[in-house]
């Protein structure tokens, strides 16, 4: 009983230093119009890109993880506003993207002007379109 | 007991108050129903991320406010647009309402099902096409832009509804009005792509009595864009990318049909995208186009159903492929004609 007392103990220890070790976020992001497509989206460790025609999955390994929650640390997202004009989406000058994601147990979500990506976004989407 | 009571009032004084301060600035009503007008249509937008903003129940109408404020000329002349249309239609309906829409539904006054002679005839437009190019491939041929010209001629005058499906061959209509390619004038520019920003429009503007439409590369994933009535005159007009433009030469499949321009002549028109470019509860402010949240692309089996009734996916205001789109309505019909009666946006024309 003491034996199997301390396994558990050992296995929960091992599982939440794991835990911490690792952060898990998820991230999406589609901008879509007539005849564009751009979609990104990465959750448990597989990239899935899609930009017009072309579709593809990628599995990422634990430096490429770490390396997008570097950067996702960088971004304070708190900060960051929708940017979208509704009027240019209404005449077709604007392309929507819908960005969400889960990082540090919050959710953010933001529309924003697909060609007037607010920095740090754009810098994230073009590193994840590199992987 | 009473303290659910107290909770229920307090909630109603808060929806109450935020309703009116929503409404505080929208412009004096008249006869013509105008409560369900806006420009600025999500409900959603240009708050930050989520995070910082639950609860901001009010926010829709917090950023018509902010919009009103920072450009009223503008509200205040597409509203005089809105209004005039309104009007007319509902002078010639003898109410002010519209049909209904097919498959249930409300809409706003802006057109409704039945056919109406609005006594304006055939409507004449003429056209002045920029091209602007950059390398010889946009530089289209005469022949490229005549198959524009044929299109829209086509698909305004459409008389034959054989190929729509049977729930909307009612209200599908003949808008009658005719395109003449008035002027072509072609300006070499080294700018490879000229985006949104009316760019293009600065360096060769809009042509007074006509309908101008400036070919040339847009670039970013855009395939063209327009401008509604009441808008700055410089700028009146359409843009849409050569390689979207007509039927023949340097075009690219599957929008090789000319059906770009016809969906950016219809805002050029006064028509909305038909989803309303929002939720299931916002309108394109035609009676007899079906609600739906969002667009449909490439060409969606039949029936095709959001909010509840079948998305009209071949309406020329959705972002179907050119192949797919085949129609307008009665209630498009009577708001894009609208324009040209005494005292409409485009009467000049």
């Amino acid at each position: 009983m003491k034996y199997f007392l301390i396994l558990i103990i050992l296995i929960s220890s091992t599982y939440s230093l794991k835990s911490q070790s690792e952060q898990t976020f998820e991230i999406s992001y589609i901008a879509q119009t007539r005849g564009f497509k751009y979609l990104i989206e990465y959750k448990n460790k597989i990239l899935k890109r899609e930009i017009n025609s072309s579709e593809e999955n990628i599995n990422l390994n634990h430096d490429q993880v770490n390396e997008i929650t570097e950067l996702l640390n960088e971004i304070d997202f708190n900060t960051l506003e929708n940017n979208i004009d509704i009027e240019r989406l209404a005449v077709d000058a604007a392309i929507k993207g819908n960005f969400r994601i889960n990082f540090n147990e919050k959710i953010y979500e933001l529309e924003l002007d697909h060609n007037n990506l607010p920095d740090p976004i754009l810098h994230l989407l073009k590193h994840l379109e590199n992987f | 007991m009473k303290k659910n009571f107290v909770f229920l009032l307090l909630a109603c004084v808060f929806i109450y108050s935020c309703n009116d301060t929503a409404t505080e600035s929208i412009l004096q009503e008249t006869q013509i129903d105008m409560s369900d007008f806006y420009i600025f249509t999500d409900d959603d937008h240009s708050h930050k991320s989520t995070e910082k903003h639950n609860g901001d129940k009010c926010y829709s109408m917090k950023v018509l406010n902010q919009q009103l404020e920072e450009n009223p000329s503008l509200y205040n002349k597409m509203y005089a647009v809105e209004k005039h249309s309104r009007e007319f239609i509902a002078a010639k309906k003898g109410n002010g309402n519209g049909g209904g829409r097919p498959g249930g539904g409300d809409g706003g006054d802006g057109g409704g099902t039945d056919p109406v002679d609005d006594g304006l005839g055939t409507i004449n437009i003429p056209v002045y096409v920029y091209v602007v190019y950059s390398n010889n491939q946009q530089n289209i041929s005469d022949t490229q832009i005549e198959s524009q010209i044929d299109v829209l001629n086509a698909d305004f005058n459409d008389t034959s509804f054989t190929d729509i499906p049977d729930e909307f061959q009612g209200v599908a209509a003949d808008i009658d009005i005719n395109f003449t390619l008035a002027v072509t004038d072609r300006q070499f520019n080294s700018t490879s792509q000229w985006g949104t920003n009316n760019a293009v429009k600065s360096a060769y503007p809009a042509q007074p009595g006509y309908m101008t439409i400036w070919v040339c590369n847009i670039g970013g994933g855009i395939l063209g864009y327009a401008q509604f009535p009441g808008g700055n005159a410089s700028t009146d007009g359409i843009v849409v990318s050569p390689q979207y433009f007509g039927t023949t030469g340097y075009v690219s499949a599957p929008f090789d049909k000319g059906r770009t321009a016809t969906h950016e002549v219809g805002h050029w028109l006064n028509l909305r995208h038909i989803w309303g470019d929002g939720r299931c509860n916002r309108d394109d402010f035609v009676s007899d186009t079906p609600s739906s949240d969002r667009p449909n692309y490439g060409c969606p089996g039949y029936p095709t159903i959001h909010c509840r009734t079948t998305d009209m996916t071949m309406n020329y205001m959705d972002y179907t492929d050119d192949a797919c789109m085949n129609m307008f309505t009665e209630g498009q019909k009577a708001r894009m004609r609208a324009l040209f009666a005494p005292g409409g946006a485009r009467e000049s024309l």
